[in-house]
């Protein structure tokens, strides 16, 4: 039984950790970049003020109903790449949605997958998730693609639901079962 | 330019109306019904308080995202027979849920149908949206195909969302866009 004293939340490469005041004016610093806003969430695509960023972070942390992490890499001197949460966890039903955002500059680098890959184990073997799903905007297609090679399935497609860049985009819906998960890792 | 001054929220059989104070108890009701509430929420189907009731139907009646409206058939004497209700409106992409109920014994009438009619007129007509969606759970059958009928499209499927009646269940989510519906109505 020595896999109960596995570490998880990290591998060679990451660890996801708690958000700590002082990562605020680096998270800060990503949320003006406006690009990196329109592929992260539905709200208009305006850089925040470090308030609401504060307020941000510690609603996250505060959540009960959300695990909020950050990406600390092992492999580059750096102190965060990203953050990933697994928001309205849902106790009676076993579902949660998930969430990540990576600045521009560390993308490409595979911390993503990774992320990902830590979190499901966390959600599936942890805290006793039965299915995890999130949306992701149609023209986000390297996030897309990254979905589809961990496993999450096509669920649907919200027609015309995000106005953005002057014309309206399909939003996708993916989930990923359990069963689904751990079978994707036992191959 | 007479179309201008017709009635809204109304029609033959149906008005839509606000929802007042003396509706609480036939609201109440319906809330104590298991069906209807295991068709309704996600929530374990817990009979209702009038307390958290009030408070339920307050949040919304006070809610700057949503328009809720009681449905009052002609033929019932002003008695509420249900709630019909576009909510979560988000004003940047011009989307808005539709949300729908009826108390047990006022169902199969034709009231929902008609109801949503009227407010799928008021949404995109009035509050000038570009989309309205519904989630249904996968086991209700009788709404589903109303939604059909009405020219709802199936989008997306929530797979094994839902844990009900010792199972897993689907959650469906339908949509319509003001094009669909011009075309429709």
């Amino acid at each position: 039984m020595t896999e109960v004293f596995q570490p998880i939340l990290e591998n060679e490469r990451l660890r996801l950790n708690a958000v700590e005041d002082k990562d605020i004016d680096i998270i800060h610093e990503w949320y003006q970049d406006t690009v990196f806003l329109k592929r992260l969430h539905g709200m208009p695509p305006k850089p925040m003020y470090h308030k609401e960023m504060t307020e941000f972070v510690n609603y996250s942390r505060e959540s009960k109903r959300d695990y909020y992490f950050g990406m600390r890499p092992k492999d580059m001197d750096v102190d965060l790449v990203g953050q990933i949460c697994l928001m309205r966890v849902d106790g009676v039903h076993q579902t949660a949605g998930m969430w990540l955002g990576i600045p521009a500059q560390y993308q490409g680098r595979g911390y993503g997958g990774t992320a990902i890959s830590l979190i499901l184990d966390f959600a599936f073997n942890e805290i006793n998730l039965h299915r995890v799903w999130l949306f992701v905007f149609g023209f986000n297609t390297p996030a897309i693609g990254l979905y589809e090679k961990l496993g999450f399935q096509h669920e649907g497609r919200l027609r015309e639901s995000a106005f953005r860049d002057g014309q309206y985009w399909d939003a996708f819906l993916m989930g990923i079962l359990r069963h689904e998960w751990r079978q994707s890792q036992a191959t | 330019m007479t179309t201008v001054f017709q009635p809204i929220l109304e029609d033959k059989r149906i008005r839509l109306t606000a929802i007042e104070d003396d509706d609480m108890e036939h609201i109440l009701d319906w809330h104590k019904d298991t069906d209807f509430l295991m068709r309704l929420h996600d929530s374990p189907a817990q009979p209702f308080y009038m307390k958290p009731l009030k408070e339920m139907i307050e949040s919304w009646r006070s809610d700057r995202n949503g328009y809720p409206f009681a449905i009052r058939p002609r033929d019932m004497d002003g008695e509420i027979a249900g709630i019909v209700a576009v909510f979560g409106i988000n004003q940047v992409h011009a989307t808005g849920m539709l949300g729908v109920n009826l108390g047990r014994k006022n169902q199969d009438k034709g009231y929902g149908g008609a109801s949503i009619r009227l407010l799928l007129d008021f949404a995109f007509r009035e509050v000038n949206l570009h989309r309205v969606e519904l989630y249904v759970f996968g086991f209700n059958a009788p709404a589903i195909h109303l939604y059909e009928k009405l020219g709802f499209t199936h989008e997306a499927r929530f797979r094994e969302v839902m844990y009900r009646y010792g199972g897993w269940h689907d959650i469906l989510l339908m949509g319509m866009l003001r094009h669909e519906w011009e075309a429709k109505r």
